[in-house]
């Protein structure tokens, strides 16, 4: 009976690390164990950097209530201002710092438009986005569409020596988990994903709450922009396109309820980027015909999503 | 509290699974390259080893990494892959990504632990991040839908295990704009535009389109200037169109070197203005059959991949044609091969184009298995880049000569 409650209280996160421990057997069968290899494991590492960073920081958006679909249009941005920084000074902390800076005026310009225009958020990075490709495409074309990085070996090591990567990741989960789970910030961002009344009427500020979470989420931006670099090697006009979305079903994998609220979980965004990463690497791996890849990309999500976010109509949920 | 718990381990759990990867930089699936590190890519090194994938008759397996597999480029590498596949000892394993460079990287990674002892990318994007992936791994990478300059590795040494790249539109641009120039003139066409995507994007375009503005100026036919879109999308390219139709409202045929039938093409549909394209799909025989089209053309991908199968299998078996270092389309130290452009301006053209450059069998296409051995060392120890070159530049009557 107690093991009944308790897989009852813990059915999303059994059923999303279960979904990815299954990913994991899965594909291990498939591929008789090639994406254990150890160049597979590193491979993976410098896979899911970006996207963990960046989800590790969504997570604090999406709790609150907030959709952002500026963070790869910002995070390309962000390499631009990084590789232009590091070509004219040599120096990558003062290009990183440049980098993170620009992330959070962005994204402490869509607090702004939400917060006091009243506009909805997704309008507001809609607008971001728009202004940060902008400006890629814009700068792009006056260098003949592509921006080399001078000092390259200065940022290779990222991408080569994975211990980069994982520590990146390591801190910047232990943080999130930190701040989310343990201090009032995470506890009012989840409170106002629930019901943003409520949340004021208990003592939250709600923008002060939020600008601490656009803040966050513009650091963790401008952070994983030095490692999308890395990975790239240049700045070309589509760096960071699609990321958006890769965060979003990554962070949905995981079982994050886009709505935000009390079931927001870190957990998601480390589980969710895990089991996405590995969907793509495995069916290569496998031998899956590119044709059909998508496909059973869509029907494995579906059946995770079914699992992880389908309404479980005995809690009961604070009114909205 | 427990949820907390839970949350804690499984997230260690998944953290130690990470670390788990963090070995030495040199690990890999095992295609370490190992013999293969005395290929000099430049050099005129033509020594054979003796572990010879053609003699032991060992599979290699080779990537590659394409925009898209479901579009006529793809399904036609495919097609010549696997009529290679039954013919040959490679197998291919494929990938793909749009124009995403850091998913280019995964893609490449992913190849590699997928076992690829080479792969060939059709992008010159993130060209010098893609390498040193390669490399790190002893993995050897061509490129075949573009040719490859030292200024693309930005002062880098691109390193032994980089092959080149392809040079497009059979090497020669002056020939092809000469090419579709007579297919205009032959049209009776007096009044000729020409738009192209921004020319740093599509840098050829100037030159192929000097020669076909000079070619039909000489015959007494009206050219415009050429027209740059302001971007690379669609709705840049269709509005950039309509308007350079609409300021000369004499011209009578525009020439789209910006996706001439994707793009180009819905600009001027039902209009009088005929069309000339650089790029091929399965629309070309109606367009054709009902005049909106007076010419079409195609990077011979076939060719592309055949050229750089070659140079993979030399490479991977430890040989190095012996004039590596003096290719006709080579760009300082780096080796380029290359693809020929056929131009399909009637129905006999587009016939020879369907039956010899595209077919679903690779036996009748224009680069058959025992062709593409006797460009290949082990087989042939005589082989040469120059006679690589020659065979992956034949022109569709040469081709069309050979086949019958």
């Amino acid at each position: 009976m107690k093991s009944i409650t308790f897989i009852k209280r813990n059915r999303n996160n059994l059923v999303c690390y279960g979904s990815l421990a299954l990913v994991i057997v899965l594909f291990a069968i498939i591929t008789k164990g090639q994406i254990f290899s150890a160049y597979n494991l590193k491979s993976l590492a410098g896979q899911m950097v970006v996207l963990m960073i960046i989800s590790i920081g969504m997570i604090f958006m999406f709790a609150h209530g907030t959709v952002d679909i500026a963070s790869g249009a910002v995070a390309g941005l962000c390499t631009m201002i990084i590789t232009l920084v590091l070509n004219a000074t040599g120096n990558v902390p003062v290009s990183v710092l440049a980098a993170i800076v620009t992330a959070v005026a962005l994204y402490l310009f869509m607090w702004f438009v939400t917060a006091y225009l009243g506009l909805m958020s997704i309008i507001a990075s809609l607008a971001v986005m728009f202004i940060a490709r902008g400006l890629v495409t814009y700068i792009l074309s006056l260098n003949d569409g592509r921006i080399n990085i001078i000092h390259y070996d200065m940022i290779q090591p990222l991408k080569s020596n994975v211990a980069y990567a994982l520590i990146a990741m390591a801190v910047v989960a232990v943080i999130g988990i930190l701040l989310f789970n343990y201090t009032r910030l995470g506890k009012y961002c989840k409170a106002i994903g629930d019901n943003p009344i409520s949340a004021e009427q208990s003592g939250a500020r709600l923008k002060l709450v939020k600008f601490w979470c656009y803040v966050i989420a513009g650091c963790c931006v401008g952070l994983a922009s030095l490692f999308l670099l890395a990975r790239s090697g240049n700045v070309g006009k589509n760096i960071g396109s699609g990321t958006e979305m890769d965060v979003m079903v990554a962070v949905i994998l995981g079982g994050m309820n886009l709505n935000g609220g009390t079931k927001s979980r870190i957990g998601a965004a480390i589980a969710g980027v895990i089991t996405n990463t590995l969907l793509s690497n495995g069916l290569t791996i496998a031998g899956v015909n590119q044709t059909y890849i998508t496909l059973v990309k869509g029907i494995i999500f579906i059946v995770i999503i079914g699992m992880t976010l389908r309404q479980n109509k005995s809690v009961a949920e604070m009114p909205r | 509290m427990k949820k907390k718990v839970i949350s804690v381990i499984l997230t260690a759990a998944m953290t130690g699974m990470m670390f788990a990867g963090c070995g030495s930089g040199t690990e890999n699936t095992g295609n370490s390259g190992e013999g293969t590190a005395s290929e000099a890519v430049g050099g005129t090194e033509s020594t054979q080893t003796a572990d010879n994938g053609a003699s032991s008759g060992e599979t290699y397996k080779i990537g590659i990494v394409m925009y898209q597999w479901t579009d006529a480029q793809g399904t036609n590498i495919q097609n010549f892959c696997n009529y290679l596949e039954e013919n040959m000892n490679v197998e291919f394993e494929y990938e793909s990504t749009f124009y995403d460079d850091d998913a280019q990287v995964s893609c490449v990674e992913n190849l590699i632990s997928a076992g690829c002892k080479a792969i060939i990318s059709g992008y010159d994007t993130n060209i010098v991040a893609a390498m040193s992936t390669c490399a790190d791994a002893g993995v050897y990478y061509a490129v075949a839908l573009d040719h490859i300059t030292e200024d693309d590795f930005a002062g880098a040494d691109p390193g032994e295990y980089f092959l080149g790249g392809t040079k497009q539109f059979g090497g020669d641009l002056a020939e092809l704009g000469k090419e579709y120039a007579d297919a205009v003139a032959d049209a009776g066409i007096q009044n000729v535009g020409g738009i192209s995507f921004p020319e740093w994007a599509f840098t050829d375009a100037p030159e192929i389109y000097a020669s076909f503005q000079s070619e039909l100026s000489a015959q007494g036919i009206t050219v415009q200037d050429l027209t740059f879109t302001p971007g690379m999308t669609s709705d840049e390219v269709q509005q950039a169109a309509k308007d350079l139709v609409n300021q000369n409202p004499d011209m009578d045929a525009l020439f789209g070197m910006a996706s001439g039938l994707d793009y180009v093409y819905p600009a001027i549909q039902g209009s009088d203005v005929k069309l000339i394209a650089m790029g091929y799909d399965t629309s070309v025989a109606s367009l054709m059959d009902s005049g909106a089209l007076l010419a079409a053309g195609n990077n011979n991908h076939t060719q592309a991949v055949a050229s750089c199968v070659a140079r993979i299998i030399n490479a991977l078996e430890g040989n190095s044609y012996p004039d590596a270092a003096s290719g006709t389309y080579n760009e300082g130290s780096i080796v380029n091969g290359v693809a020929g452009y056929p131009v399909i301006s009637n129905k006999e053209d587009l016939d020879n184009y369907m039956n010899y450059v595209i077919p679903e069998d690779g036996a009748k296409g224009c680069v058959t298995v025992d062709e593409l051995k006797n460009c290949i060392i082990s087989y042939n120890p005589d082989a040469t880049l120059a006679d690589l070159n020659e065979l992956t530049n034949r022109s569709l009557s040469e081709i069309v000569e050979a086949r019958q």
